[in-house]
């Protein structure tokens, strides 16, 4: 059924742009821009993500059962982690008879907005137990306050 | 809070419940937690079910009259009182499903095995279900 929306509807605003025209983009920026989370790829394997933070960093940890490591990518922009990857079906369950599937696999796209004190340099992830937990170390915030003498 | 129900999540069970519609591979779509797949591998029945983020010993496995039950709970993942919560999708709290198999197996032979959050429980059909060959002399 997702494939009935034009799949450029479906993309994310920081995401190529297939349109070339300038009315094109403008109608895109026009949908995409009212309600963005709207337009991101929708699916069920689409994680749950929760977000914690202390004073020294933020934990981010998304629940990605039966993934191999490498098939996560992680990226960061603008203060906004983006967890991609792929959940790969077995083979052996794939051809066989079914009684129920309610798990679901392929591609996932999540975005994450954390915020942007954060020194990405210096971001750890791991994966443990079907959880994947990114761990984002703030920055350290130097008091902006600068005291002018009067003279 | 008081918003609970996620409507991108509610469209996309009604997708997945579209789909399951004409895939003519599923017969059943249950309901609840743990997402699970049974399928049938010729001698075994087998059923994975997503736990992400559960240990072992918080999931009880039980098999009664055909009926498989898996029960157990889901704690928070952090439980750090240093930490503040800022989002949070998952959700806790207790969860027991029963899954009927539709064969006779033999009990004492099941078999589970917990990887990445992922679940497989073997069941072992009975030897009398067991898909067999049979020979036919053409005379």
């Amino acid at each position: 059924m997702k494939n009935l929306i034009p799949w450029n509807w479906r993309l994310g605003k920081n995401k190529t742009r297939t349109t070339g025209t300038e009315v094109g983009n403008l109608w895109e920026d026009v949908w995409t821009g009212m309600w963005p989370s709207l337009w991101e790829p929708v699916s069920s394997s689409l994680p749950s993500v929760d977000v914690s933070e202390n004073k020294k960093e933020y934990s981010v940890r998304a629940e990605l059962p039966g993934i191999s490591e490498k098939d996560i990518e992680l990226t960061w922009q603008e203060g906004v982690l983006s967890i991609k990857g792929e959940k790969k079906e077995e083979k052996e369950e794939k051809s066989k008879n079914r009684y129920y599937k309610e798990c679901s696999y392929g591609s996932f796209h999540r975005s994450v907005p954390v915020g942007d004190n954060v020194e990405w340099a210096k971001a750890k992830a791991k994966y443990k137990k079907g959880v994947l937990s990114v761990t984002l170390p703030k920055k350290e915030s130097k008091s902006n306050k600068t005291v002018i003498e009067i003279n | 809070m008081f918003w609970q129900v996620d409507p991108r999540r509610e469209l996309e069970r009604i997708r997945r419940d579209m789909d399951n519609l004409f895939d003519t591979n599923t017969r059943t779509v249950s309901r609840g937690y743990p997402p699970i797949n049974v399928y049938d591998t010729g001698n075994d029945i087998k059923l994975h079910a997503e736990l992400p983020g559960i240990t072992k010993d918080d999931i009880n496995l039980s098999f009664t009259d055909g009926n498989l039950t898996l029960s157990g709970k889901r704690k928070p993942l952090v439980e750090d009182e240093k930490y503040t919560i800022i989002r949070n999708e998952r959700s806790t709290g207790e969860f027991e499903k029963t899954v009927n198999i539709p064969y006779p197996v033999v009990q004492d032979k099941i078999s589970a095995d917990f990887k990445n959050g992922v679940l497989t429980i073997t069941l072992p059909k009975a030897e009398e279900a067991k898909p067999k060959k049979i020979e036919v002399n053409i005379s």
